[in-house]
Parts: structure tokens; C-alpha cells; sequence
């Protein structure tokens, strides 16, 4: 039964973060009809789970729903797109100077980011876009903090010298 | 880990904001010290500089309007599994529904408080003016445009402050209907959203503002003592009260002979 509560809830604390909540479910699935599709169910799961809870800090609790939703929508549609480890990918590729990055172009970056295999993608995006914490993202991926420094770490030097390449 | 990769670690953890003060310092002595690491910071500087200058991907107004019309239609029916498969297929196509889920809403107002209902008439207006992608009867962002414009469809003179220095551009303006009298409504803009804000005759509103949620959107009512004003958009609360600080700021400094 969803009670008056959670809609109470439900309308404090949702409708300001849709944007957030779209912007990473759009960045983890690459589609923006995928993102629709994750952002609304990330809406009624909020609800629910509101008809029980007050969560402490919104934010992060909805953010975490929503990486959670995008990779069940995935898992569901795209299951190749879960497949690449993060542990198969080749480190230490030459790194550019920091004034090629700088000059790299929108879609450039965003096609660098999609080409990242998800459990560094997803790290990456929750940090530069949902601009969560290490926490917040060790909470939401259910994985160690050490695990997001180093996963966030490979995921920038991938993107760098993917950058660097482009000239 | 060997301790060079170890820096480097921390060093992301530096540009995260994540190191405590001592660890901060540690790390700035050693960019000091090592050209190595500290090219390694500009490029990483360089990075976020590049993915934070990405354009926003803001939720497009249908999907927001059509999750909240969903949230509205779930939380007035328990939901059984039935509605859990029907939700499934509630796709792009159910724009229709979704409207009508508003109507429905707009139908339950009339037993509220009158205020209540000019509330809600004005939230539905707002959410009306982003779908059909015609959010104004006017669009200019000269105030000198708008004023006249509305004095010419209503006889009380509108407030029209230029917010565009502060990020709240002017985009235009349209006659909302509030209650069963025309109001005018100057649409401001924020990045890709909208801010609307109806002038309404003394009595609608309180004196301080008064921050509310209405269907899922954040408003706020208050009032210049002489005029009533209610503000709603698809912005954050508090940005949204931001404006409304400004908005008033600029009422303020704005002589009662300047007024007209």
C-alpha cells in the first residue's frame, strides 16, 4: 500500500534529483529511451521503499537505485554489455600531456567514455557527473573503497590516453 | 603496490577531495618535489576540467511529467501485482494517459481551499507550458517588450525585474488562469528549465515566502504587501528559492514610481 507518507516523501525528496538521476542512468546505459526507461523505474522503487524509510542523505540513496536499476535494465537487455571484467584490462597506457585532453571535444569524450568497459565506467561516471563520494560509490556498487580508488584511477588513464590518441 | 603507485592512488584521492588536511599537505609537498606526479595532477586536472564542461543531460519535461503523472496514478491505487505488469507496458505511447491522470488530479482540486486550487492551476499551467514546447504568448527577453505586452490583456501593471545577470534570463510571458481570473506569468529560465512566476491579486499569498511541493514540483508563494506572487518550477527547492530572493531583492530597489 503506498501510503500519504511516502508520497510526501516521495515529493520532497524526489522531483528535484530527477536530473541527477537521469544523467546517470543515461551516461551507464549509453540510450536515452534505456535511461526513461531506468529513471522510471527508479521512481517507483523510491516510492516504495519510501512508504518504509526516511533515507538519511536522499542524494546518494537515490543515486545508488538508480546504478543499481541501470544495471538490472542492462543485465536484461544488453548482457554482453556486463561482460568485460574490470580485471582484463591492460594498465599503464602512455599518458598524454594535459593540454591535449584539455582540447578534446564533447562527443570525443563522451564516445571515450562509453568505450570503457562498465565496472570502470560506471565508477568514473558516478564520481565526475553524480559527483558522489568514495563512499557513496563503495555503497551504491556494493565493492571496497580501495577497489573504487583503484577502478577510478585505471578508468582516468584509460580515458587520457584514449583522449591522446585522437591527435 | 609499490609506494610510486601508491602516490598515484592518492593523488586521485587528492583531486577527489578525499584526503583529510594532513594527507592534503603531504600530498602538495609532494607535488612540490616530484615533476613526475605533478604533470601526472595537471592531466588529471585537465580530465575532470574536460568531463565537467560535458553538456548536462537533463531529464527531457515528458519523461518528468510522465513519471510524475505514474507516481500520481500509484500512490491513489494499491499496488497489486497486476499493476505491476501493467506498469511495464506504461511506455512512451501512455502520453495520453498521462494526461489524463492530470485531469484527473485538476477534477479532485475543486473540493480543496480556493487558494489551494489556484495552486494547483498554476503548477498545471507550468507543466502544460513545458510539454507543448510553447512555454509563453511572448517570447522576448526584453522586459520592455513583456510589460506592455501583458498591460494590453491586463489591467493591473506587472512587476517584470531583469535576472539575467544572476542566471535567471528572461524567456517571455503568458496569461495563466488562476481560479477563474487571467494572471500574468513571466517565464524566467535556468539552464534548461523553466521558472514560471504569476502575479495574483493580494490574499493568495503569505507575507514571508512560503516553500510547498504541489504534484511533485517545489513552490513558493509571498507577497510585496502591494501584490501576490507564486513561483513553480522543475528546478531544485532551493534553487528555486534563490530566485525568489533575487526576485524580491529587485522589488525592493525598484522605486514605487518605477513601478508602472
Amino acid at each position: 500500500m503506498i501510503t500519504d507518507i511516502a508520497r510526501r516523501r516521495f515529493d520532497e525528496i524526489v522531483p528535484p534529483l530527477l536530473d541527477d538521476v537521469y544523467a546517470l542512468a543515461r551516461w551507464l546505459t549509453g540510450d536515452a529511451a534505456d535511461a526513461d526507461d531506468v529513471a522510471q523505474e527508479v521512481a517507483l522503487r523510491a516510492l516504495r521503499a519510501l512508504a518504509g524509510t526516511r533515507p538519511e542523505r536522499p542524494r546518494a540513496w537515490l543515486l545508488a537505485i538508480t546504478r543499481n536499476a541501470a544495471l538490472t535494465h542492462l543485465a536484461k537487455k544488453r548482457p554482453q554489455a556486463l561482460a568485460d571484467a574490470a580485471d582484463e584490462i591492460a594498465d599503464d597506457a602512455p599518458s598524454p600531456e594535459a593540454a591535449l585532453i584539455r582540447a578534446a571535444e564533447s562527443r570525443a569524450v563522451a564516445a571515450a567514455i562509453d568505450a570503457l568497459p562498465l565496472p570502470l565506467r560506471e565508477v568514473l561516471i558516478m564520481r565526475e557527473i553524480s559527483d558522489l563520494s568514495y563512499k557513496d560509490i563503495a555503497e551504491a556498487a556494493d565493492i571496497p573503497i580501495g577497489t573504487v580508488m583503484s577502478r577510478l584511477a585505471r578508468a582516468r588513464a584509460q580515458l587520457a590516453a584514449q583522449l591522446g590518441a585522437l591527435r | 603496490m609499490s609506494e610510486t603507485r601508491d602516490l598515484r592512488l592518492l593523488l586521485h584521492a587528492f583531486v577527489d577531495g578525499e584526503l583529510d588536511a594532513a594527507g592534503a599537505l603531504e600530498m602538495e609537498q609532494a607535488l612540490a618535489a616530484d615533476p613526475v606526479l605533478a604533470a601526472e595532477y595537471e592531466r588529471l586536472l585537465a580530465l575532470r576540467g574536460v568531463l565537467r564542461s560535458l553538456p548536462p543531460m537533463n531529464m527531457p519535461a515528458t519523461s518528468r511529467t510522465r513519471i510524475m503523472a505514474q507516481i500520481a496514478q500509484e500512490s491513489r491505487v494499491s499496488p497489486a501485482p497486476a499493476a505491476f505488469v501493467s506498469r511495464r507496458r506504461f511506455g512512451r505511447a501512455a502520453l495520453a494517459a498521462a494526461a489524463a491522470s492530470v485531469a484527473g488530479v485538476a477534477y479532485l482540486s475543486v473540493h480543496r481551499a480556493p487558494d489551494e486550487t489556484v495552486a494547483r492551476d498554476l503548477v498545471h499551467a507550468h507543466m502544460r507550458a513545458q510539454i507543448s514546447g510553447n512555454p509563453f504568448d511572448v517570447a522576448s527577453s526584453d522586459r520592455h517588450v513583456v510589460k506592455p505586452w501583458l498591460a494590453a490583456k491586463i489591467p493591473a501593471a506587472t512587476f517584470a525585474p531583469d535576472l539575467a545577470a544572476s542566471g535567471f534570463p528572461l524567456a517571455g510571458a503568458r496569461i495563466d488562469i488562476a481560479g477563474t481570473a487571467p494572471a500574468p506569468t513571466l517565464v524566467y529560465r535556468r539552464r534548461q528549465h523553466l521558472v514560471s512566476v504569476t502575479q495574483l491579486p493580494r490574499g493568495y499569498a503569505p507575507l514571508a515566502p512560503r516553500a510547498a511541493v504541489l504534484d511533485g514540483y517545489p513552490i513558493l508563494r509571498w507577497s510585496d504587501g502591494d501584490r501576490d506572487y507564486l513561483a513553480v518550477s522543475d528546478i531544485a527547492a532551493a534553487e528555486l528559492e534563490a530566485f525568489v530572493a533575487l526576485f524580491r531583492e529587485a522589488a525592493a530597489a525598484e522605486t514605487p514610481a518605477a513601478r508602472k
